[in-house]
């Protein structure tokens, strides 16, 4: 007799289990799937922040479990719950003062590298950029989200989230020591 | 730096980072006190239990182990004490709500067999160097898998989060440990 693969329970399952019995195992299961990529996600986000990344995926789980019900399995899991994490995410930021609204006016000194410090490593020149263009940097660049889902997601114009990847990155470049300071830049 | 180089370097980072051990069970016990699941009864079996790779143990773990069974050879009285102390009694109390009263005792005659065995090989001094490195990292083994079972029960309790956070510390410490972040044989 042949052993046959068994396919792996999907979300979908789990979350029907967690919805219908509170079945603490399927959501360890979810947990396990899915916080790796969601954790690794808002902790760039936070700027490199372990503690806050923590605090936020614990809270993003917590809203995704309340609100199991509501979602309809039209995108993927780790999608919605990207989601969640980037509101929750900026919600902090913004209630501690390091979240800027990207308006396309908005008119923000891009600072230089630090001094004597001519090339730095990507993820800490990710975490040095302002949380604005740092978000659109990991949503396009990192996660691979198009403009017009940044632009959904942030409540903001594609041309804002574009000229904003533009920013990020000169920045980046500058922070990474491959593109010299101007004085007075501004965006 | 060209925004192609850029976006290369970007795409290569890693999209999935692990957490603390302590974020899972914050997380469920978050759960729990607002309904959304349930406490699983023998939740042990639910997830297989923790392996560990006693054939590619780095040089790190073998000198931990012996610093972990000289101090839980002079802390044995303390072990006894430690299981009265309020935090281990709450979790020893929620074994006995759920009415498996036997299943507590085979945990106290378990502990007091592996408080004395360590005795024992404590006492057995001049005994060849390597059986009893390898008996001592079987004992630090056993202190990690229950200190991962404790906090399950209670996930606050301060013993059982520094235990674990000294296994984390020096888990990051080690490139052979820190690559899958978990670790590896059938205990």
């Amino acid at each position: 007799m042949r052993a046959q693969a068994v396919a792996p329970i999907t979300d979908q399952v789990l979350a029907e289990r967690i919805m219908g019995a509170g079945d603490e195992s399927a959501f360890r299961e979810l947990y396990h799937r899915h916080t790796p990529r969601l954790y690794q996600f808002v902790l760039r986000v936070m700027g490199g922040d372990e503690l806050e990344a923590e605090d936020v995926v614990q809270d993003t789980w917590i809203k995704a479990t309340r609100n199991l019900a509501g979602f309809r399995w039209e995108s993927k899991l780790d999608t919605w719950l990207t989601g969640i994490g980037l509101n929750l995410c900026r919600n902090r930021l913004r209630t501690s003062g390091r979240w800027t609204d990207l308006d396309e006016g908005t008119l923000r000194r891009v600072e230089a590298a630090p001094a004597g410090e001519a090339r730095i490593d990507l993820e800490k020149a990710i975490g040095m950029l302002p949380a604005g263009y740092r978000t659109v940097l990991i949503l396009h660049d990192i996660e691979g989200f198009k403009h017009s889902e940044i632009a959904e997601r942030l409540g903001v114009s594609e041309g804002t989230s574009k000229s904003q990847l533009w920013s990020a990155r000169r920045q980046m470049r500058r922070l990474l020591g491959s593109d010299p300071p101007e004085t007075g830049d501004v965006q | 730096m060209t925004d192609h180089e850029l976006e290369q370097a970007l795409d290569r980072l890693p999209r999935e980072r692990e957490p603390g051990r302590m974020l899972e069970e914050r997380t469920v016990r978050a759960l729990r006190e607002e309904g959304l699941i349930v406490s699983a009864a023998g939740s042990a079996e639910a997830r297989p239990a923790a392996r560990i790779d006693l054939r590619h143990r780095p040089w790190w773990r073998s000198a931990a182990a012996i610093a972990a069974g000289i101090a839980l050879f002079a802390g044995g009285l303390s072990v006894g004490q430690m299981l009265g102390a309020r935090q281990t009694a709450d979790a020893f109390q929620t074994v006995f709500e759920d009415g498996d009263v036997l299943l507590a005792a085979q945990v106290q005659r378990a502990g007091s067999d592996y408080v004395a065995a360590l005795a024992a090989l404590s006492a057995a001094d001049g005994g060849a160097a390597a059986d009893t490195s390898q008996a001592l990292e079987v004992a630090l083994t056993a202190l990690w898998a229950a200190a991962n079972e404790i906090v399950r029960l209670a996930p606050d309790d301060p013993v059982t989060a520094r235990i674990l956070q000294g296994f984390e510390a020096k888990a990051q410490e080690s490139a052979d440990y820190g690559a899958a972040g978990q670790l590896l044989v059938e205990f």
